[in-house]
């Protein structure tokens, strides 16, 4: 898929996305002109010079907006009806898209007494029934909860990988778009700053540019599911060391999960080989070494920056400055990283 | 929601502005109202007669000086509006009967009733949509029953010259042959209009509206019953005389006569002194 | 003696349905393509449609009397065409009553179609929705009591029409004499017993009409449009 877009002053800009990249994440500061592009894409804005490739003929193109505008008149199921009155052949089973978006219980209600979580799980399967090629959604999720939302943005994944549409999503949430995009639109006063496969395009970010939390996307095999363990956790294999994992993103046998500098803690590795702590709740331990230490807000916030390297995985952690002296770290030190099964 | 400052000589003056304004224009008009040294002399006319009664207004302003103001409605309306206390000092009707049934109301004397003057009817023809080369007035079944054009006449139930179209039709079965293909104005000059602009192509109005023309067809008046048009003198007590003064020069000799230019007979009686 | 009046009631009321039905399909594309047009001409459009509102209907009469004169286009091609004069017509009254009533019917339904907001037919585009379906499916139930106005308008405001009829009806029993025709001539003839009935009937009619339009549109009124869900 590929398009460029010029629109008055919002944005100009163009890019271009490898086909096997089904899900593709657009992020930005506020303003930048994510809507604006998302807008014109869709068709709506007739001041746009738009020239799109999506790589299907004659595509369809479905969008939903984080208003949600389901017809009023109608109910919940006679909005999803009608939409599917005008799909085109070949778009996903009616149970199957009120289950993935998780609106079974809704289905007879007037769309004027649904809140704003419920409103956008119903406009995305509305716009799903329609059997688009390709799915453009602005923020639509922004009202569901976070569980909720991983487990619809799954659905999406797969219903994506299974060949039936192409998503481009818009959204400011990091971790939804570090494990639920395969390819990263990243857009600054309406141009295309970065642009590519995520991990790509994660990697060139810059800390700042990261926002306030920092945040690594770890990729790695499964080695054991949620449903085989007696626990519901993944255990995921980043550097030989088995990981627990809770919100994830999995594909295949590889699972992706996103760690925040917040989450990490540093502990200074004793004698006994074994790291991994049975005497703490923290389950999850991985030796790393320091390769960055960035004191620039120590002075304001009594907190340091580290970037760590385990294997060829990077991540970073955020401890106190206090910290920092008490265990006399330093970079090119040999450490243990510890967080949470997030 | 602003608060009003209350503080302030700006404000006052603001909000007295718009009722200074309103008074002033009241104040001013009832000024300029008082500055007439004579109060005018108000006459209600019927529709048809508007014409002759503004030309004889004027004259008689410039024989007395005293001013005459007209208003000019149906003969329906106004019989309806004096009787119900509109301030005018004469009523000059289409018909004779409105200022007697202002008799029998007991809105006026009996002998402030006159006849002024008598209608005439004419028939105004398009000749070359209707066929009318020879006209028998006796056999008006002829001309009405063979042809279906439109024909236009004041309404029988509420005009005078209506109810005389009627009775002239009535002279055989014309009235019945017409029936179907009758339009009905409100007035003769309405019945004029429709002719005028071209709707109908054949139409029975007041002689004094057409006197100018020459394509016209003189109705003979012994085929109906006479047009009497009356005037009731309505004015209040104090102002009799004056409304008197107005319908002696009304019926005088001079302004008879000139009622027979304008397209009326004079009436039977000559009216009051002259 | 009331019964001699229902041919002219029968007739007012046909007169006020034909031309409701009328008004409601030409002016529903007009206030729709003048609720989407932006342009710097469109207070002058708004101002011509809006005439008849302040014109004296008298005036409106007095043209429509020479318009449909056989001696101009439309009363010519009238004639012609159906071998009568429009004058003094139903048919003539209709167009008298469809211009004299138009902005009751456009301004209701420019209102509605204005707050109709504009991201419903967006997202209904983008589901491939046709424009016939856009239409009855979404427009017309969200601005239904535009609609509703709009039609009780027009027909309470034709029910009342005079001047107009005055002009150009002719006051032929069964065709032209509307009510308030047979009311003005009553009053003219000095039958006022006759003016009452007629009145009353007139008024109590009326009155019924603006009171059903007004609970049905306190009822059903802007629930939908305000909200956007």
């Amino acid at each position: 898929m590929e398009f460029s877009i010029s629109l008055n002053q919002r944005v100009s800009l163009s890019a271009s996305f490898s086909p096997t990249a089904k899900m593709v994440g657009v992020s930005g500061v506020s303003g930048a002109g994510k809507s604006s592009l998302l807008s014109a894409l869709a068709g709506a804005e007739a001041s746009a010079k738009v020239n799109v490739d999506w790589g299907v003929d004659a595509a369809r193109v479905g969008v939903v907006f984080q208003q949600p505008m389901l017809f009023p008149n109608l109910c919940v199921q006679d909005n999803l009806l009608l939409s599917q009155r005008y799909a085109k052949q070949g778009g996903i089973d009616f149970q199957k898209v009120v289950e993935g978006c998780e609106i079974s219980e809704l289905l007879q209600r007037p769309v004027t007494t649904l809140s704003g979580g419920e409103g956008q799980r119903v406009a995305i399967a509305r716009a799903l029934l329609n059997g688009p090629d390709i799915l453009l959604l602005d923020e639509a999720l922004s009202a569901i909860d976070i569980a909720r939302r991983h487990r619809i943005y799954h659905f999406l994944s797969a219903s994506a990988v299974a060949g039936y549409f192409r998503c481009l999503f818009v959204s400011h949430d990091w971790q939804d778009l570090a494990l639920f995009s395969d390819a990263l639109l990243i857009i600054d006063k309406g141009r295309n700053q970065h642009c590519g496969m995520t991990q790509d395009v994660l990697r060139a970010l810059s800390v700042d540019e990261l926002g306030s939390n920092p945040f690594a996307l770890l990729e790695g095999e499964v080695t054991q599911t949620a449903e085989q363990s007696a626990h519901a956790l993944q255990t995921v294999s980043i550097d030989n060391t088995p990981l627990f994992v809770n919100q994830c993103s999995v594909v295949d046998s590889r699972a992706k999960f996103v760690l925040y500098a917040s989450d990490v803690s540093i502990s200074i590795p004793s004698d006994n080989h074994s790291i991994a702590s049975e005497q703490s709740s923290i389950l999850n331990a991985l030796r790393c070494e320091i390769k960055m230490i960035n004191d620039s807000e120590a002075k304001t916030t009594g907190k340091v920056l580290l970037t760590l390297e385990a294997g060829n995985h990077c991540f970073y952690s955020r401890i106190s400055v206090l910290s920092l002296s008490r265990l006399g770290l330093e970079k090119g030190q040999q450490v243990v990283a510890r967080f949470k099964a997030l | 929601m602003h608060c009003c400052r209350t503080h302030g000589f700006s404000w006052v003056v603001k909000a007295a502005a718009l009722p200074m304004v309103f008074l002033a224009i009241i104040f001013t008009n009832y000024a300029l109202a008082t500055q007439n040294d004579e109060d005018p002399l108000k006459i209600a006319v019927a529709a048809n007669f508007s014409q002759p009664a503004k030309q004889i207004a004027a004259l008689y302003t410039e024989k007395t000086g005293i001013p005459v103001r007209i208003s000019v409605g149906s003969s329906g309306t106004l019989f309806a509006q004096i009787s119900r206390g509109a301030q005018f000092d004469l009523f000059l009707s289409a018909d004779s009967a409105r200022p007697n049934a202002l008799i029998t109301s007991g809105k006026v004397n009996a002998d402030d009733v006159f006849p002024y003057a008598q209608g005439q009817l004419a028939l105004i023809v398009d000749a070359s949509l209707f066929d009318i080369d020879t006209l028998n007035w006796q056999q008006l079944d002829d001309v009405f029953c063979a042809s279906s054009q439109r024909l236009a006449i004041a309404n029988p139930a509420i005009a005078p010259y209506g109810v005389a179209a009627k009775e002239v039709l009535s002279q055989g079965n014309a009235w019945e042959c017409a029936q179907a293909s009758m339009v009905k104005g409100n007035n003769v000059i309405q019945a004029y209009q429709f002719f005028e602009s071209g709707n109908v192509p054949v139409a029975f109005v007041a002689r004094s509206l057409v006197v100018d023309r020459n394509d016209i067809l003189e109705v003979p008046s012994h085929l109906h019953e006479p047009i009497v048009q009356s005037l009731a003198i309505t004015a209040p007590q104090d102002n009799k005389h004056r409304a008197s003064a107005f319908v002696d020069f009304l019926l005088s000799a001079d302004v008879q006569r000139r009622l027979v230019a304008l397209g009326y007979e004079t009436i039977a009686e000559p009216g009051a002194n002259e | 003696m009331p019964l001699d009046y229902l041919p002219a009631i029968w007739l007012t009321v046909k007169l006020a349905l034909v031309t409701s039905v009328l008004l409601l399909i030409i002016a529903t594309p007009l206030a729709w393509w003048l609720a989407r047009w932006q342009s710097g001409f469109k207070p002058i459009v708004q101002g011509i449609i809006a005439l008849p509102l302040v014109l004296p209907p008298t005036v409106l009469g007095f043209y429509l009397l020479i318009a449909f004169s056989p001696d101009s286009p439309l009363g010519a091609f009238w004639l012609n065409t159906f071998g009568s004069t429009l004058a003094f017509s139903f048919e003539g009254l209709v167009l008298g009553s469809l211009l004299y009533s138009m902005p009751f019917a456009v301004q209701p339904l420019y209102g509605g179609f204005s707050q109709l907001d504009n991201r419903y037919l967006t997202v209904a585009k983008s589901l491939h929705l046709t424009p016939f379906a856009i239409a009855t499916k979404l427009v017309i139930p969200l601005c239904k009591s535009s609609f509703v106005v709009a039609f009780g308008l027009s027909f309470a405001h034709t029910l009342g029409e005079f001047g107009v009829v005055l002009m150009i009806g002719g006051n032929i029993p069964q065709e032209t004499q509307v009510v308030s025709i047979a009311l003005y001539e009553q009053v003219e003839s000095l039958n006022y017993s006759g003016a009452h009935t007629l009145s009353l009937v007139l008024l109590a009619f009326s009155l019924l009409l603006m009171v059903v339009l007004y609970w049905f549109n306190g009822k059903g009124g802007l629930g939908w449009n305000s909200q956007s869900r």
